[in-house]
This record gives C-alpha cells, sequence and structure tokens, in this order.
C-alpha cells in the first residue's frame, strides 16, 4: 500500500466492526461514504450479481453501533455533509443522495434532524418550490427520512410544518405519520388527516392503521382507545374504522350497543388499573430492598 | 444438465494465452505490472486474496469474445490493453481501481452470445436490494405499510403478504426501476435446471448463488424476481468484465458451447457451500415492469 491511509476491517465473522471507524478521521468516513453511496468502494465492493444495496452496510453498522456510539456521529454529520452537498447541487441529483435518504428512513441520526427540519419548513411554505427542487418522488423520500430524524412532536421546532403539510393531500398520511409514532398520539390527528387524505387511499391506509395497531397494542387496548374518540369523528371515519376492523378480523364499534362499549372500556381499563398498581408495587419494594441494602452496607 | 467440471482445466485458458500474445511489448509490459498490482492488492482490500481471486479469474477467461467467433482474441486483447492503459495512467490507489472498474464497465456484455433456443421459457433474478423491493411493491401498497417496514424490518415480511393477496398489475411500477442499478448495461440472471436448488432458503440460495458472504450484512432479504426470457434480449455468457471487483464470480470454463450439452451453454456460479451450481448468464437491463408477478419474498439470511 503506497498511500499512508486509513483501512477499515472486519470482524472474523464477516461484520463491520464499528470501533475501527472511531480512527478514520471524519473527511475520510465523508469521502468514503460518498465513494460507496455513489456506487464505488476499494474496500468492500458493491455486489452488482446480487444486486446489493449500497446503503445496506452502512444502516447495518449503524444498527450495531446504535445511537450513541462515536462511529454513528461520524456517519451522522458525514450524512448531513452529503445532504447539505445535494442541496447545493440541487435540481441536479447526486447519486448518493437516494442512498443517503434510505440510510436517513432506517437509522437514527440526530445530526441531521436540522437539515430535515428545514426542508419540511420550505415543504409547508411552499410545496412547488420543494418539488421543483427535487421533484415529487424525492419529496416522498425526504418525508420518510423526516419521520424518523425530525418526527412532529407537540413541542418539536418541526411540529407546525407537519400541521401545514397534514393538510396536502398527497403527502397527508406521511405528515400524518411525522405527528405520531404511537396508535395513541395518531388517534389526536386522524380526523384532519382523514379531511385530507384523497378518498381513493384513505381506507386502506386506515386498515394499515388497525392492522398494525392490532399488532403492537393488541385488540383490547386499540378498541379502548378507538372508543375513546370514536364519537367525536364523522359518520364516514366511524363507518371506515368499523370496515378496517373487520377486514382484521375484529368487531365492529359502531355495532356495539352502550352497555357493551362501556363494558369493553371497564375491562381494559380495570386491566390497565391492575397492571398499574402492580408497576406501583414492584416500585415500592424495589425501594424497600434498595433501602434495605443501603442499611446493611452501613 | 448439470455444471462442468472446473478443477481440471488448464489456467491461464487459451484465449488468454493467445489474447497476451497478441499484445505488443509494452502492452505486455503494462499487463504484467497490472496482474503484480491485482496479486498485492490483498493488502489494500483488507479482505486477503480477494487481488489474487480477481487474477485468477482474470487469466481463466475464455468467453469476453464480443461478437467474434469461438476463439478470437481480439475482444479480450482489446480489455486487456484498456486495463493496462487505465492501471498505468492512475497515481493514485483509487484511481487504480477506479481504473480497473471502468474498464470492466466499458466491456460488460461482451461475453459470448448464448443463443435465445438454449434457454429456457423463465429466467429469475435474486436480489438483495431491500430499498429497491420497497419501491417496487410500494404501488400496490398504503404509504403506511412502506413506513412500517422501515421501522420494524418484520413488516416487510407482512407488505409481502398483503401484496399477494393485491392484484398485481406491473404497469403501476415506476417506469424507472429497473432490474439492475440505474447505470448497469447488463444484470446477472440463472433459471431452474434439473439438479436444482435451495430457492426456499434464503441463505442456502445466496450460497449456491455465490453472492459475497463479507461484509456479512445482518438480516439480508433475498427477493426473487421471475420474468419471461422474451422480454429482454441480448444473452451472454458472464465475463470478468461483467463482474467487475467482484471476486466469488467464477468464469465459465473454456468449452465451445454445444447445443448438445446443454452445460455448455451458459455460465456457472462457484457455490459458497455444499450447494449445487446455478446455471448464469447476463442480458441487457430492463424496467422492472417484466416481471410476470410479484416478487418472491425468499427470505432473510445472516441472522
Amino acid at each position: 500500500m503506497s498511500e499512508g491511509i486509513f483501512r477499515p476491517s472486519l470482524r472474523k465473522d464477516g461484520t463491520f466492526d464499528p470501533e475501527c471507524l472511531k480512527e478514520a478521521g471524519q473527511s475520510w468516513v465523508t469521502a468514503w461514504l460518498q465513494d460507496r453511496l455513489s456506487g464505488y468502494d476499494p474496500y468492500f465492493p458493491i455486489d452488482k450479481r446480487g444486486d446489493e444495496a449500497p446503503s445496506s452496510l452502512i444502516v447495518s453498522i449503524l444498527r450495531e453501533a446504535g445511537t450513541t456510539h462515536p462511529s454513528t456521529a461520524l456517519i451522522g454529520r458525514s450524512i448531513l455533509n452529503l445532504l447539505d452537498e445535494a442541496r447545493k447541487l440541487a435540481p441536479e441529483i447526486p447519486s448518493y443522495l437516494k442512498p443517503a435518504l434510505e440510510i436517513s428512513q432506517r437509522a437514527w441520526l440526530p445530526s441531521t434532524s436540522i437539515w430535515f427540519t428545514e426542508e419540511l419548513r420550505c415543504l409547508a411554505a411552499d410545496p412547488a418550490v420543494v418539488e421543483g427542487r427535487w421533484g415529487t418522488r424525492l419529496v416522498k423520500e425526504i418525508l420518510h427520512g423526516a419521520i424518523r430524524q425530525s418526527p412532529g412532536l407537540p413541542r418539536a421546532a418541526s411540529h407546525a410544518s407537519w400541521r401545514a403539510i397534514l393538510r396536502m393531500p398527497q403527502y397527508a398520511t406521511l405528515a400524518w405519520m411525522g405527528l405520531a409514532r404511537t396508535f395513541d398520539a395518531s388517534l389526536v390527528y386522524m380526523d384532519d388527516w382523514w379531511r385530507a387524505c384523497p378518498a381513493p387511499q384513505r381506507q386502506a391506509e386506515l386498515d394499515q392503521f388497525i392492522f398494525t395497531g392490532l399488532k403492537t397494542e393488541g385488540r383490547e387496548q386499540v378498541h379502548r382507545l378507538l372508543i375513546d374518540h370514536f364519537d367525536s369523528w364523522a359518520d364516514d371515519l366511524q363507518v371506515a374504522v368499523d370496515s378496517a376492523l373487520e377486514k382484521n378480523g375484529d368487531r365492529r364499534i359502531a355495532a356495539a350497543t352502550a352497555f357493551q362499549r362501556s363494558a369493553l372500556y371497564r375491562s381494559s381499563t380495570h386491566r390497565s388499573a391492575i397492571e398499574e398498581a402492580a408497576r406501583r408495587r414492584e416500585s415500592v419494594l424495589r425501594k424497600q430492598r434498595a433501602e434495605q441494602v443501603a442499611r446493611v452496607g452501613m | 444438465m448439470s455444471a462442468p467440471c472446473y478443477d481440471s482445466l488448464p489456467m491461464p485458458s487459451d484465449l488468454y494465452r493467445s489474447a497476451v500474445a497478441s499484445l505488443l511489448e509494452e502492452e505486455r509490459e503494462t499487463l504484467t505490472i497490472l496482474e503484480a498490482w491485482l496479486q498485492d492488492l490483498q493488502e489494500i482490500s483488507g479482505d486477503p486474496g480477494r487481488g489474487d481471486c480477481i487474477l485468477k479469474n482474470l487469466q481463466s477467461e475464455s468467453h469476453l469474445l464480443g461478437d467474434g467467433p469461438w476463439g478470437h482474441v481480439a475482444e479480450l486483447a482489446e480489455f486487456l490493453r484498456q486495463c493496462g492503459r487505465e492501471h498505468a495512467q492512475g497515481v493514485t490507489e483509487k484511481e487504480r481501481q477506479l481504473g480497473y472498474k471502468d474498464s470492466c464497465a466499458s466491456f460488460e456484455g461482451k461475453g459470448f452470445k448464448i443463443e435465445q433456443e438454449n434457454l429456457p421459457g423463465t429466467l429469475l433474478r435474486y436480489s438483495r436490494n431491500a430499498p429497491l423491493v420497497l419501491e417496487l411493491i410500494e404501488p400496490f401498497l398504503p404509504d403506511r405499510a412502506k413506513q412500517d417496514a422501515l421501522y420494524d424490518p418484520l413488516s416487510l415480511e407482512d407488505a409481502f403478504t398483503w401484496l399477494s393477496s393485491a392484484s398485481w398489475n406491473p404497469s403501476l411500477i415506476e417506469d424507472g426501476l429497473l432490474l439492475g442499478g440505474k447505470e448497469a448495461k447488463m444484470v446477472f440472471a440463472t433459471f431452474e435446471h434439473p439438479v436444482g436448488a435451495p430457492r426456499n432458503h434464503a441463505g442456502n440460495m445466496a450460497a449456491a448463488l455465490a453472492l459475497p458472504r463479507r461484509p456479512r450484512i445482518e438480516e439480508e432479504i433475498l427477493v426473487e424476481f421471475s420474468y419471461s426470457t422474451d422480454s429482454v434480449s441480448n444473452y451472454r455468457f458472464p465475463t470478468v468484465a461483467d463482474a467487475g471487483w467482484i471476486q466469488e464470480f467464477q468464469p465459465a470454463p473454456e468449452l465451445e458451447p454445444d447445443p448438445a450439452r446443454r452445460e455448455t451453454c451458459c455460465g456457472w456460479t462457484r457455490p459458497l457451500g455444499p450447494w449445487p451450481p446455478q446455471p448464469e448468464l447476463v442480458h441487457e437491463n430492463k424496467s422492472l415492469r417484466i416481471l410476470d408477478g410479484p416478487p418472491r419474498f425468499v427470505g432473510r439470511y445472516n441472522s
């Protein structure tokens, strides 16, 4: 090797060792990522036969390293540099941009948040300018990245932008996801989303929302949360929610009598209360045990 | 039909020897320098044996013939000339590596022609490209399904369940989505053959296809695309130029294609495990709209 440059290494099992990047330095990581995401990697050639995505290795490194690892910060700053560079080049689209967005969609890179927040602000203010810069296809990719990097929690800098984007029919579902990731929080924005989303798409989106909710929250919790909001929704949204529940093999809410709803609510609330009591008891016992240990130690 | 025996084949190939002999003295010298550089490449790549494998593959090449007849050296000689020239012009390691990559790119799709009558009616391509697969199935699914798959990789399996029940309409696929990357002129493909393949096990299938194992990427997916042979054109033997820097590639043995011996009418993989070699060819890169049905999710490997 004639040039005394840094060389990344693999472990015996063939996985990339995130530790090694700590010695690489910021400029090396940025240059490596720019080359790799553009399709050229001298260290780990990109497999054309199996159509390897250049971003996959980087996502794998980030997932293993975790958010607090120094290598994640290095990669995050490099991705931010590439995104900044792409913004300067727009409307020319450099080949590394799409893979860089793929990474942003699949791993949390706190340093890129500022870039996505700025894109959201521009989109909220003037969608035509942003679409002219990137094209509508890429705008959707940017929004998928922004959902992870710049979520619109109520006090976040991006919140107002996401609220404005929620009113844009073509981006309404993405904005709904940007504003809330949990089932519970999503219900707060569901009525606004329902009114903005184009009619031919919204039932399928709702079906998917209920499907994921049932999978992650469980049937009773989903019912309890839906009942909380159900009566405040317009008739067509109520019908759509029931249809989504039925498609997912569940019973409709509108069909339930007030008594059944209340029983269901009580049953799940009762269960939640029992769980909460158990948690409180465990916490008190832990505290008592800690005090006991402290006393013995003295 | 099974793969020809590779072990007893002479190396370098007759074609390589003849191509080198046809070069001018100074062209042979630059090629010798390139060969020595490839042998030392393991020190640069951090992947022991990579340069050596690439060199052995280069010297075994016998099907880089362009449109010339069997045994005609002109195309391979021109490839070697360009590789040597690019290498000599490179000042840094990066330039030298890019030089080889660019030389390969210029000679993609220059393998010996494969006649369509020697191929079955359906071709298969295996992709490990999760972002491409998500983009492909996106028009058939709600926006939420893509986002769910991005957050929870296991939701990709759910997305495929939804997809198989949805009506498949290739015209919904974005026209710019291709079987291979946007820059690829040619793509690799395989097909079903009597010896078979572990098609329902992602790890074993990846090994049978000799897809690179290093670096190991956790939870990698494998998806099967199926399309009619008629829907693509320019079927060729895969060559070292098509494979570029991928050392796992196996050049076809130096046997003149004979329709009576079907195994000589395509390339074969060098499996990374006890699985049968798989037939291999390259053809033009084409829109994913040619798929004859939804992609099949084979599974995840490296988990």
